[in-house]
């Protein structure tokens, strides 16, 4: 396996991890809450009821920030900070491959690794859904 | 059903979506998001959050694993990468300019014309020493894995690489002007344009949608459509489906594999030819 292989499937493997142990904990945190918990997950899942947003859907960084930085900490905001962490990963392997590509002096697909990147985030910033 | 018998439900259910979206190359959201919303009851557009997350999670779990066996190929992944991310672009900005259902029902016909080419090629293993092609020799587009199936290591090169890199672009502009992840078109234009061992397609598609699957993620997340009581436990689910979906894949023949494949893809013809004629399908 080449050095580009390895780093990047180390990335993507730490990052999926990571991401789904922050998205775990905040869920088992938010269901032992005395007030909601395992009650709020039937009224709000169980009974369809999801749609009236009475669970916190974090749509933003700056709402993440805020419920982590709250005490006691908001457990959905832990869970969001995961979800954010595993949209980000195959965005830091491109990342990284850019640097391996880089540093063996491959500047071929160091372009191209670096067109690609570029493209996500003019796609991000434009809000296409690909 | 109690809440914790609902989450193991979900649990399972993804599990199942993961391994298969491991083992075809496609994510696994072509199965959940009918599951949740007929099965489960979730709301169709917190069914598509989830579905956009397991794609990632799928991508992370089973590219990290064929990126280590040497399936994935991470410089074919990166140079198609520029035309679906490019082609996602394009298509975003012709939203509204161009009919989808004319689209539609364009690429539901080329998918139902390449899975007819493909069942010709139904029995074969690996392509046999298909000849140079000048981008694939420029840009170092093959590569080596040792088949546990075969018990040998399979040495391959991509050929008419311009025609994969076409339809590339088109399953972006797809996903650009439809919202979805066109897994189906990326592994057939590489297994039947490029001519790459089905398994090398396949995994390398798993590469490839979570890079593009990030960028709709992004999307989803700001119009909070991705609840976190859905998702994590899919996401779980599919990341440990993903796993054990790699375990499997690496033991079949490529020819099998392309044999699960095929009735998906002729479903996906099927449906995106009647959406585009105008008639309803789930």
């Amino acid at each position: 396996m080449r050095h580009v292989e390895r780093v990047v499937s180390r990335v993507l493997l730490w990052g999926g991890l990571l991401s789904i142990v922050a998205m775990t904990l905040g869920m088992g945190l938010y269901a032992k809450q005395p007030v909601g918990g395992v009650d709020v997950l039937r009224l709000r899942i169980v009974e369809h009821s999801v749609e009236d947003r009475a669970v916190p859907v974090f749509a933003s960084l700056d709402g993440i920030a805020q419920g982590l930085g709250h005490r006691p900490v908001d457990p959905l905001a832990v869970t969001a900070l995961g979800v954010v962490g595993l949209f980000l990963t195959p965005v830091a392997g491109v990342f990284v491959a850019i640097l391996s590509f880089c540093s063996s002096g491959d500047r071929s697909y160091t372009l191209i690794a670096t067109i690609v990147l570029a493209g996500l985030l003019l796609s991000f910033a434009l809000g296409v859904a690909g | 059903m109690e809440p914790w018998a609902f989450l193991l439900a979900l649990l399972l259910t993804a599990v199942v979506a993961g391994g298969i979206g491991a083992i075809l190359g496609l994510g696994g959201g072509i199965l959940l998001v009918p599951i949740l919303t007929m099965f489960y009851g979730v709301s169709l557009r917190y069914a598509m959050g989830a579905s956009i997350i397991s794609v990632i999670a799928t991508s992370s779990g089973a590219a990290a694993a064929y990126l280590r066996s040497g399936l994935t190929n991470i410089r074919i992944g990166l140079f198609l990468a520029m035309a679906t991310v490019g082609g996602a672009i394009l298509g975003a900005g012709l939203v509204g300019v161009v009919p989808e259902r004319v689209l539609e029902l364009i690429l539901g016909l080329a998918l139902a014309y390449s899975a007819i080419v493909t069942l010709r090629q139904l029995s074969l293993e690996i392509p046999e020493n298909p000849p140079g092609d000048a981008l694939a020799v420029r840009f170092e587009l093959g590569g080596s894995y040792y088949d546990e199936r075969l018990e040998r290591e399979v040495t391959y090169r991509a050929v008419r690489v311009r025609r994969g890199f076409v339809a590339m672009f088109g399953a972006g502009l797809l996903s650009g002007l439809l919202g979805i992840g066109s897994g189906a078109f990326k592994v057939l234009a590489m297994d039947h344009f490029m001519r790459l061992p089905m398994k090398v397609s396949t995994a390398t598609s798993n590469f490839m949608i979570g890079i593009t699957a990030a960028a709709s993620a992004a999307i989803y997340f700001r119009r909070g459509d991705i609840h976190p009581l859905i998702v994590t436990p899919v996401a779980l689910g599919v990341i440990m489906g993903a796993y054990l979906g790699t375990r499997f894949m690496t033991r079949l023949r490529n020819t099998t594999l392309r044999k699960l494949f095929l009735p998906v893809v002729f479903y996906l013809a099927i449906a995106m030819v009647l959406r585009g004629l105008g008639i309803r399908w789930p």
